[in-house]
């Protein structure tokens, strides 16, 4: 069942779009990674749906199906509207766990703060949740926990409260900007997999936003290239991994080192070039000007569709290549 | 064998803690006993975790931290007790790249302004070795006169990279050096750093914490954990075949591409004990612990030629699952 449909997307902020027609849909309880470079213009879309953006155009729709059934478009709802849906049924996680936090309040303060809002839980029943919110997250003295500044804490248990708070309402819709990006490597993995089993346990979809492939494999069931504000690539994850389709998403895979294939001093495929500015796009496509596989035709004169190349009738692999077909050969 | 260009010879750091205004005064190790070598034209990386100690490692080997104890030895001079105007030579050949370029080049500079610097202590005044240096990084004259502020941020890694160079180093400390930057660009600096060895002999001590980026670039691995150096192998060498639990822990936890993660509930208790003083650091948090780790020290010793590791369990099979 489709949780989250989004048509057309678009973002400006009175000049050309940063996030220029970006359809997507994902169903209850499905984990997507949106990845691609600074100016990909992945994390801009995740604000928008938020509401976060501050200010700017918000063009398209993304309907968001809630449990009981009903429906609200994220990307039109007024300010009032979204203070009912924020929390209660999208939160949101941030890179740096930190700077999310109030210095100066307890993990305490902030939790109650949190269900009273979003869950109307106050005194005894509060804390009770709490406690049981911070268990549930894997934290080993949850009552110790309240009592701390987020001072007190290290990273990764930083992150798991935040967690903690942004799963209190029971949300259908996790939007997690690289979680785990500031964290280190074990302690990275022990929140994936806390993210897994809580996705495992409520059924909660997940939107993970991240440059990082290797982490967005670890634990998305698709993969969402964005490339100068655009959809490029759509996929399976297996698909994804196996075979990528669009040669910006093969240059991609190629950039990151793996641990188990690359080691002593060897260097890298690379790309030239940079994403270009959001003035500087061409009318053909997008990639065009870095692409190894292009041809002033089609590549030059004309923009690619966002084409659905999967085999199954109820499968999405969408890519925005017009030479996918021979590349693929 | 070449012979070093720097040698870390047994050094620890220390600092003296306090438990409140009254409290007894206690030691934390930043660094204990460690021992490296790196050779000329060499390309060392370090890994670990957050306050593991790498950082540390390489501010020690510039002199930037003071040792409490052990010795540096720089193109086989001792260094560690030289200050003031005898240190000020053996500065110039030892330089550091950071990890945020925009923190670390003055923005209302021009680019001209930030590459004089080093040429001027050297005593040149001629823009013509400035020029030469941006072809080389990839950069035309036309940068001179804009701010770093005009640039992405590979230019600008790029950039401080070329202020380094410009004072001649033998070695460069390149401490998380491409870890604020995007995959394609980060293969770029990468590739620009192997080019520059290559090309000028440089010695590279290479940190970061990204597994995937230290075992591509470098030539020889150093896994570092709370404070020591417990295991140090061809790159190869350790990834393919950890002889120590924690490098086998962390080669684990990183992830891959194609791979997957499955939900477990995994108790972290987020806390742990403090570094024992007579053990092995690892040993609390090891599953081959004996009674023996727990009480004395491990030593380094060569397992296999070049590999050495701190682990007294040289019969355990370490090697990953999926190999």
């Amino acid at each position: 069942m489709t949780l989250l449909s989004v048509r057309d997307l678009g973002v400006d902020f009175g000049g050309p779009p940063i996030v220029d027609g970006v359809s997507f849909s994902m169903k209850r309880g499905e984990i997507v990674a949106l990845v691609g470079e600074s100016g990909s213009g992945k994390s801009v879309a995740s604000l928008a749906l938020m509401g976060l953006l501050g200010r700017g155009n918000v063009t398209g729709s993304a309907m968001l199906r809630l449990n009981d059934g009903r429906e609200t478009d994220l990307a039109r709802i007024s300010s009032r509207e979204r203070r009912g849906v924020l929390g209660r049924h999208v939160s949101m996680i941030f890179q740096d766990p930190l700077s999310s936090l109030d210095p100066i309040q307890t993990i305490g303060a902030q939790m109650r703060e949190v269900l009273a809002l979003h869950c109307g839980l106050l005194g005894r029943k509060a804390e009770a949740r709490a406690v049981e919110l911070l268990h549930e997250v894997g934290i080993v003295d949850p009552q110790a926990c309240l009592k701390l500044i987020p001072q007190r804490l290290s990273g990764g248990m930083r992150q798991r409260v935040l967690i903690a708070m942004a799963i209190a309402g029971e949300p259908e819709l996790l939007l997690a900007d690289e979680p785990t990006t500031a964290l280190d490597v074990t302690v990275q993995a022990q929140v994936l997999r806390l993210l897994l089993s809580l996705r495992a346990r409520s059924g909660m979809g997940m939107i993970f936003i991240t440059h990082n492939l290797a982490v967005a494999s670890s634990i998305t069931d698709r993969v969402i290239v964005l490339y100068a504000g655009q959809v490029v690539e759509d996929a399976p994850a297996d698909a994804f991994f196996a075979a990528p389709a669009m040669p910006y998403s093969k240059a991609l895979l190629g950039a990151a080192p793996g641990i188990d294939s690359v080691f002593g001093a060897r260097r890298l495929p690379t790309l030239r070039g940079q994403v270009p500015a959001p003035g500087e796009r061409g009318v053909g496509c997008r990639f065009a000007p870095r692409c190894d596989a292009m041809r002033p035709t089609p590549c030059q004169t004309q923009m690619p569709d966002l084409q659905n190349i999967a085999d199954g009738e109820n499968e999405v692999h969408a890519v925005r290549c017009g030479r996918w077909e021979e590349l693929a050969r | 064998m070449t012979a070093p260009v720097l040698s870390v010879q047994g050094v620890s750091k220390t600092y003296t803690q306090r438990a409140g205004l009254f409290g007894r005064p206690s030691q934390t190790y930043a660094l204990r006993e460690v021992s490296f070598d790196l050779r000329t034209g060499e390309i060392l990386g370090l890994v670990g975790e957050s306050g593991s100690g790498k950082t540390t490692a390489g501010r020690i080997a510039m002199r930037l931290v003071e040792p409490s104890d052990g010795k540096i030895h720089l193109a086989g001079q001792d260094v560690t007790g030289l200050s003031g105007a005898a240190l000020r030579p053996m500065r110039r050949r030892i330089q550091l790249i950071f990890q945020d370029p925009s923190a670390s080049l003055n923005p209302r500079q021009t680019i001209r302004q930030i590459l004089r610097t080093p040429l001027r202590l050297r005593g040149i005044t001629d823009d013509a070795e400035i020029v030469r240096m941006l072809a080389i990084i990839g950069m035309g004259a036309e940068a001179l006169d804009r701010t770093p502020a005009m640039f992405s941020g590979g230019q600008r890694q790029r950039l401080s990279i070329a202020r380094a160079l410009l004072m001649n180093p033998d070695i460069i400390v390149a401490d998380e050096a491409v870890s604020a930057l995007d995959v394609c660009v980060q293969a770029q600096v990468v590739n620009l750093l192997l080019d520059l060895r290559d090309q000028f002999g440089l010695s590279i001590l290479f940190i970061g914490h990204d597994l995937g980026v230290v075992g591509l670039i470098s030539d020889r691995v150093g896994v570092m954990f709370r404070g020591s150096l417990v295991e140090i192998a061809p790159s190869r060498e350790l990834f393919e075949r950890p002889r120590h639990p924690y490098t086998a822990r962390l080669l684990a936890a990183a992830p891959r591409q194609g791979g997957k993660l499955t939900p477990h509930a995994e108790v972290d208790t987020g806390r742990f004990s403090p570094t024992s003083v007579e053990g092995c650091a690892f040993a609390a948090l090891c599953p081959h612990a004996i009674t023996e780790c727990r009480t004395t020290r491990p030593v380094m010793r060569e397992i296999a030629p070049d590999h050495w590791t701190a682990c007294r369990r040289a019969d355990l099979d370490l090697r990953p699952a999926h190999c």
